[in-house]
């Protein structure tokens, strides 16, 4: 049961990156959305969480002016904890809010 | 009005009853409710008396004995049974006067058969027999070796019987085709003198035979068992092998009284005390039932079900026979099952029925009686059961088909039933098969896998040229079977509401769900392709097939990345988001029916002729 919980709040949580990416990457233009999301994709499918944390972070720190920025750090941050079964689910949910971003 | 005939809710009882119903119906022409009222009012006549009779009649006609015996006046023979009011002077009457008289020609020809058998001894019924029969008889076996000796090689005989190789024995078929020849010659001086002569030792024979048949005695006489089972209704049932009196050691008298303690349901008899593996095939056998609680399912439990073995033995007339396959519908309600498996019968009769279409001849006599009596229909459980092969050797293709309410509320919709109903290309074991699709929705089991199969098929064939011609045809099939999929396996989820009300009116909802679902993958799928529609057919298959393969070994993550990255090279903003959001919602969140949401996409990229839904 706790595990299921577990999972509810994480899924929760996954949902709230979604809604949160597309405005912490707004402003973007097309071409430099189109990269990031691109690199992003071949990281998540070769499995590396660490590469795409690195990754991922770099871009956010960049934008450290933005207070969506900020609060995504905060939510990646309480998931990072999590076991690595849910990492291919919030990284797609990420890459999927970058990509619905408005430029 | 009272029913005589009711279902009792054990299956294997209620199918004997209608194939009671059926059998009465087929030798004496009475529909359900005439039968009803003849046995209220003439029980002891339409058991002892007419049901022996219509049985023996079938099992003759079945066989291919038209004509045989005497044709028998219904009207005047159910007259004379009224005089007589004991149940044994009703069945005296038909045994004697009827059934024997049937199966005269048949054991004329069973006794004929014996003695072309040349290891057969007729010395030995030289005691049985007068010694008029007896001899023509003799001369028939003398006759018969002299014309295969003096003929054996002969070529004009061979040519008679059709034959390459020469001729060492005669069999029934051989006597038919001497004897059309012999009577169709009208010179009789061109008639071979030994062939004559065996044709009118035959001819002889027979007379001789007949009578011997009609003036039986109607008691036993003491004669030694073995020689006794000469005189024997010449019967055998693949199904019920040596059950009571099809026992190849039982002489007719000992049948006779079989029968009628089958009728009266005279349990002290041995054959009738248990129901097992001989009564049905698909009863386990007294000793492979192991389980002790279990182990006298005798017929001490049915005591108050006095026909029990009447409609045991009718067991088999509730199929209709098709292309080698028996099937028959039963649903609770022995007026409903009836109605039903009537009109399949008469569409099977009327209609020329491929092998593989029964089922949707079937299925549409089905709906149609649904349609009729609409307002019960929803009681019923209904249940199709078939079987190839019967008998105590071996069980061929059986399958009890059990049709729940939920996949029943589905079918009565026509645009599901007719989308469902068709056939799938499928790659079997490297063998190309169809797959019908209603059937296995039927069977309950998930539709998804035989698209999966056949898109195999569509993408792994060879000629890449006539693929680009090619169209997928079955991509309404394949969107109705992703979202039917869908709909059950959430309802397979949902299972905290089992008891409480919403359970009882979830499938009048749930057929509008599965619209919705149908609606929604539609629209999904002509999003994709509108998205898509500058890309070349080509490269839309070539993704449509990675993105397939992705499907087919259950690899989400990856179908996702294949799928994003190619929307990541769109433009047109406005029209990947909505994507966007499917994806998210529909396949990332959901690990359960993830693969049916990803149908439509692959629907999308793939050529196919699809018309517009509504």
């Amino acid at each position: 049961m706790r595990n299921e919980i577990k999972e509810t709040e994480i899924l929760s949580k996954i949902k709230l990156i979604k809604e949160k990416a597309p405005r912490a990457f707004s402003g973007v233009s097309e071409s430099y959305r189109q990269k990031v999301v691109y690199n992003l994709l071949n990281i998540v499918r070769s499995g590396d969480m660490r590469q795409f944390l690195w990754t991922l972070l770099r871009l956010l720190n960049a934008r450290r002016e933005s207070d969506e920025a900020k609060e995504l750090v905060k939510i990646i941050n309480e998931l990072y904890g999590y076991e690595s079964k849910f990492f291919e689910k919030w990284a797609y949910s990420i890459i999927m809010g970058i990509m619905s971003a408005k430029e | 009005m009272q029913k005589e005939l009711e279902f009792t809710g054990n299956w294997f009882i209620d199918l004997g009853i209608l194939g009671f119903v059926n059998l009465m119906e087929e030798v004496y022409g009475w529909d359900l409710e005439r039968l009803n009222k003849e046995i209220l009012s003439e029980k002891e006549i339409v058991f002892y008396g007419l049901f022996p009779v219509a049985y023996f009649k079938n099992w003759l006609l079945v066989r291919g004995y038209k004509g045989s015996g005497v044709e028998i006046v219904y009207e005047e023979m159910i007259n004379r049974l009224k005089q007589f009011k004991a149940e044994q002077q009703i069945f005296n009457e038909v045994w004697w006067s009827y059934i024997t008289s049937m199966f005269k020609e048949a054991w004329v020809e069973s006794v004929i058969k014996k003695l072309l058998d040349k290891n057969q001894m007729y010395e030995k019924w030289r005691d049985l027999l007068e010694t008029s029969h007896f001899i023509s008889i003799s001369n028939f076996v003398e006759s018969l070796e002299r014309l295969i000796n003096s003929h054996g090689n002969d070529p004009d005989f061979k040519n008679l019987l059709g034959k390459k190789q020469e001729v060492k024995s005669l069999k029934i078929d051989d006597l038919r085709k001497i004897e059309n020849y012999c009577n169709s010659t009208d010179r009789e001086d061109l008639l071979d003198k030994d062939l004559s002569s065996f044709f009118k030792s035959l001819q002889e024979l027979k007379k001789s035979l007949r009578e011997h048949w009609e003036n039986l005695p109607q008691k036993a006489i003491k004669i030694n068992d073995k020689s006794r089972i000469l005189f024997r209704l010449p019967i055998d049932h693949g199904f019920f092998k040596n059950f009571m009196f099809f026992n190849q050691n039982k002489n007719i008298w000992e049948q006779k009284e079989l029968m009628y303690k089958l009728v009266k349901f005279d349990i002290d008899e041995n054959s009738l005390q248990k129901i097992d593996k001989t009564v049905n095939k698909l009863f386990p056998s007294d000793k492979e039932f192991s389980n002790e609680a279990y182990t006298q399912f005798s017929t001490r439990n049915f005591e108050n079900m006095d026909k029990l073995f009447v409609f045991l033995l009718c067991f088999p007339e509730a199929f209709n026979r098709v292309g080698g396959i028996n099937i028959a519908f039963y649903s609770n309600s022995l007026e409903f099952s009836y109605k039903v498996n009537k009109r399949i019968k008469v569409v099977l009769n009327r209609e020329d029925v491929k092998d593989n279409s029964i089922l949707n001849f079937t299925w549409r006599q089905i709906i149609d009686t649904l349609w009729e009596y609409k307002a019960s229909w929803a009681l019923e459980n209904m249940y199709l059961i078939q079987y190839r092969k019967l008998d105590n050797q071996s069980q061929q293709d059986v399958e009890y088909l059990g049709i729940s309410k939920l996949q029943a509320e589905f079918i009565i919709d026509d645009k599901i039933r007719e989308t469902l109903n068709q056939k799938i290309k499928v790659l079997e074991k490297g063998d190309r098969q169809y797959q019908w699709l209603l059937q296995e929705f039927i069977k309950n089991r998930p539709l998804l896998p035989i698209f999966y199969r056949n898109l195999r098929l569509y993408f792994s064939s060879k000629d890449s040229q006539k693929r680009r011609g090619g169209d997928f045809k079955n991509t309404n099939a394949l969107i109705y079977a992703a979202a039917l999929d869908k709909v059950i396996a959430d309802l397979g989820i949902e299972k905290t509401n089992l008891f409480s009300n919403d359970f009882f009116h979830k499938s009048k909802s749930v057929l509008k769900e599965t619209k919705d679902t149908i609606q929604r993958y539609f629209s999904l799928m002509f999003a994709i392709r509108e998205l898509f529609s500058q890309e070349s057919v080509d490269n839309k298959n070539s993704l449509a097939y990675r993105l397939f393969s992705r499907l087919k070994r259950k690899q989400k993550y990856p179908f996702v990345n294949e799928l994003l990255k190619e929307l990541n090279r769109k433009d047109n903003k406005d029209e990947v988001e909505p994507l966007i959001k499917h994806l998210f919602e529909n396949i990332l969140a959901n690990d359960k029916t993830w693969q049916s949401e990803a149908i439509p996409i692959i629907a999308g990229l793939i050529k196919g002729g699809v018309s517009n839904e509504e």
